[in-house]
């Protein structure tokens, strides 16, 4: 019931530079979307929209089934947490939880009631005498979203609400984020720059560029099948490893692909679903994740050798950067797998290395979106 | 002794210090010269009957100048004077400058015109605009002209300078209109100060316009409403030259303010420097005591501790 829906929305700012362009997104009544994407793609300015901070320049925002184009903010039943928490830096943070409230004329027993209630779940109970700059980072953060939760809105909007936290406490809160999101059965609309915020919050992922939509799925999907080179590059880290020009032969009915210099027939899957959409002979972009490139045992058919340049610990997990001709990429190898690369600065060894061909993703060299 | 001397001595040992003395010396010889010395010689001469003429004997006074102020009627319309002046302008050039720094941070075009329009007022000399103010209020001044020849709403000249209230309203009306820019600038500066975030914070918790103007603007210039103020105040009781151009103090003296009547005291009769001093004191005084108040009533550690 209480859903956002955009459809085709457009924000134009000066003559012909479009922030965002035929945006559109329809919700569930429980559901954690993400708006993730590069600084500058338009995210921001999507929520800033559905808020009703930004006019819109074309297109229809709807929120709970109701037409919000020309609704006041206030008059959406939304609650927005911001990146600066934007805190009144006067009141209290009784008074900051509470204002909404008051503003409504909600009686003041009843006030008091849900904001020790909301500083209850967020633990901020302490603080309320406080004024905001009388409080960490990480409290301040709870204010805010307190602030948002009080007012018990059908949908909330969160833009970067953690860019600002450091890293212990930005996982910390994330995880109380979700718990909120399950406790709360609302929707939420985050905004991001950082994917993994995207990938562990999200149930629905929008990845934007340029003003564009680029894909919309939920995170395994946006993960496994991405759409085009963007979302594959932008989403996971370190990024996919993109083999640029790497001819594609189809020669009855059989396909194969070279790249690092060597010459795969493609496993079964792959040749079914590219005769499928009919693809033709031509060059492709090749995205392999790092994870799906092993070292070699003997076993293996076709092995391609590379040149070892730098490794990098992680305890777990060692990144390896490899070198092949002009080709560079990483590959992802479990740490116990050879006690040598967890040392710093083992270079210039050649190693032979496998690839994991069902899990590799092909795109058009011109329109670089996924051929599958 | 010896600990204060070896004190004093690892001071000047400190490179950093002397160089600190050296560049703050320039500085405070000149306020000690011409502020601190003057302030204590002022109180002193108060206490006495001061002469400046060659070989004259000042003659210890006690209290008598203070006693003399006090008994004196002149003196008290001076300072009431200046309380109507104050009264009259420093909130209407607050109010009036806050309305149109409020409007320019609304407006996105023509802003730095309509700065500039505003603060022309304020760099233009007191004297000339005195003058000019003078041309419209005298007898034969252009408000006269508009009442009787115009609108002829009265057939013989309405005397606004030379009647006390009307006078003093009529400095007064100088003195807001060339004030409103620089409260205006003033005040300018602290609306942008405001971080935008908290007008879209507060539309989304539902504040309107005028909410958003109490809950969340008056909040944040509290400490420039204050210093607008306090400057304004001592400003105020430092009127002189609208007074001197417009009136002259006339008729009779009623229309004197502090300063005016000080410099007539002085310089233009009598030459009664200890009565002057002995006034100057005093208004010395209420001036720091308004100052204090103010500050305690703003005052945001009062603040902190109350809640």
């Amino acid at each position: 019931m209480a859903g956002v829906k955009l459809s085709h929305v457009y924000k134009e700012f000066d003559k012909g530079n479009f922030a965002v362009s035929d945006f559109s997104l329809e919700t569930g009544e429980h559901e954690f979307v993400v708006l993730v994407g590069p600084s500058g793609c338009g995210k921001s300015t999507t929520l800033r929209m559905i808020a009703g901070l930004e006019d819109i320049t074309a297109g229809e925002i709807y929120i709970d089934g109701k037409l919000v184009n020309d609704m006041e903010p206030k008059n959406r039943d939304i609650a927005m947490v911001f990146q600066n928490y934007a805190l009144y830096p006067h009141m209290t943070v009784f008074d900051n939880i509470a204002l909404s409230l008051q503003i409504r004329h909600v009686p003041k027993d009843i006030i008091r009631e849900r904001v020790m209630a909301v500083a209850e779940t967020l633990g901020i109970s302490q603080y309320l005498n406080r004024k905001p700059r009388a409080l960490s980072g990480g409290q301040r953060q709870r204010v805010a979203l307190g602030r948002a939760i009080v007012r018990q809105p059908k949908i909330f909007l969160l833009d970067e609400p953690l860019s600002n936290l450091d890293a212990k406490l930005r996982n910390q809160m994330r995880t109380e984020i979700i718990k909120l999101f399950h406790a709360l059965g609302t929707t939420f609309i985050y905004v991001t720059h950082d994917q993994v915020e995207a990938m562990t919050m999200a149930t629905k992922i929008v990845v934007m560029s340029d003003g564009l939509v680029q894909q919309i799925g939920s995170p395994r999907e946006i993960y496994h099948h991405p759409s085009n080179v963007f979302t594959a590059g932008f989403m996971g880290s370190p990024q996919m490893n993109f083999f640029e020009r790497c001819p594609l032969e189809r020669k009855d009915g059989q396909y194969t692909l070279t790249f690092l210099g060597t010459r795969f027939l493609l496993p079964q899957e792959k040749q079914q679903q590219l005769s499928q959409k009919n693809v033709q002979s031509g060059e492709v972009i090749v995205g392999v994740r790092p994870e799906d490139i092993r070292l070699a045992t003997q076993e293996d058919d076709d092995k391609v050798s590379a040149l070892l340049e730098v490794s990098e610990m992680l305890g777990n997990e060692v990144l390896l950067h490899m070198r092949k001709a002009q080709e560079s990429f990483i590959i992802r190898v479990p740490e116990f797998e050879d006690a040598r690369f967890s040392q710093v600065g083992v270079a210039e060894t050649t190693l032979e290395l496998a690839i994991a061909l069902s899990k590799i993703h092909l795109f058009d060299a011109e329109t670089r979106v996924n051929l599958i | 002794m010896s600990t204060r001397f070896s004190r004093a001595k690892s001071f000047f040992k400190r490179k950093d210090n002397i160089r600190m003395l050296a560049l703050l010396f320039p500085g405070l010889a000149v306020i000690g010269l011409f502020t601190f010395y003057p302030i204590i010689k002022m109180f002193v001469m108060s206490f006495f009957d001061w002469k400046i003429g060659y070989q004259q004997v000042s003659q210890f006074a006690g209290l008598m100048n203070y006693a003399a102020v006090f008994s004196d009627k002149a003196a008290g319309i001076a300072i009431a004077n200046t309380f109507y002046y104050m009264l009259l302008t420093v909130p209407l050039q607050m109010i009036i400058g806050l309305l149109v720094a409020l409007m320019i941070n609304g407006i996105r075009r023509f802003t730095v015109t309509f700065r500039l329009m505003y603060y022309l007022p304020v760099i233009t000399s007191w004297v000339v605009v005195a003058l000019l103010f003078r041309n419209i209020f005298s007898n034969q001044g252009l408000l006269n002209y508009f009442l009787m020849d115009v609108l002829h709403v009265t057939n013989d000249p309405i005397g606004w300078l030379s009647t006390r209230w009307p006078a003093l309203t009529a400095t007064s009306l100088l003195g807001i209109w060339k004030g409103i820019g620089w409260n205006m600038v003033i005040f300018l500066a602290a609306l942008q100060a405001i971080p935008g975030e908290y007008y879209e914070a507060a539309s989304i918790d539902g504040l309107n316009r005028r909410q958003q103007f109490f809950r969340i603007t008056l909040p944040n210039i509290k400490g420039t409403i204050l210093f607008s103020l306090v400057m304004l105040i001592i400003g105020a009781f430092n009127t002189y030259t609208p007074i001197m151009v417009m009136t002259g103090g006339n008729p009779a003296h009623q229309t004197e303010v502090v300063l005016t009547w000080l410099y007539y005291q002085t310089f233009s009769v009598s030459g009664k420097m200890g009565y002057a001093a002995a006034l100057s004191f005093l208004v010395t005084a209420i001036i720091s005591v308004l100052a204090v108040l103010l500050f305690k009533v703003f005052s945001p550690q009062k603040e902190e501790r109350k809640s």
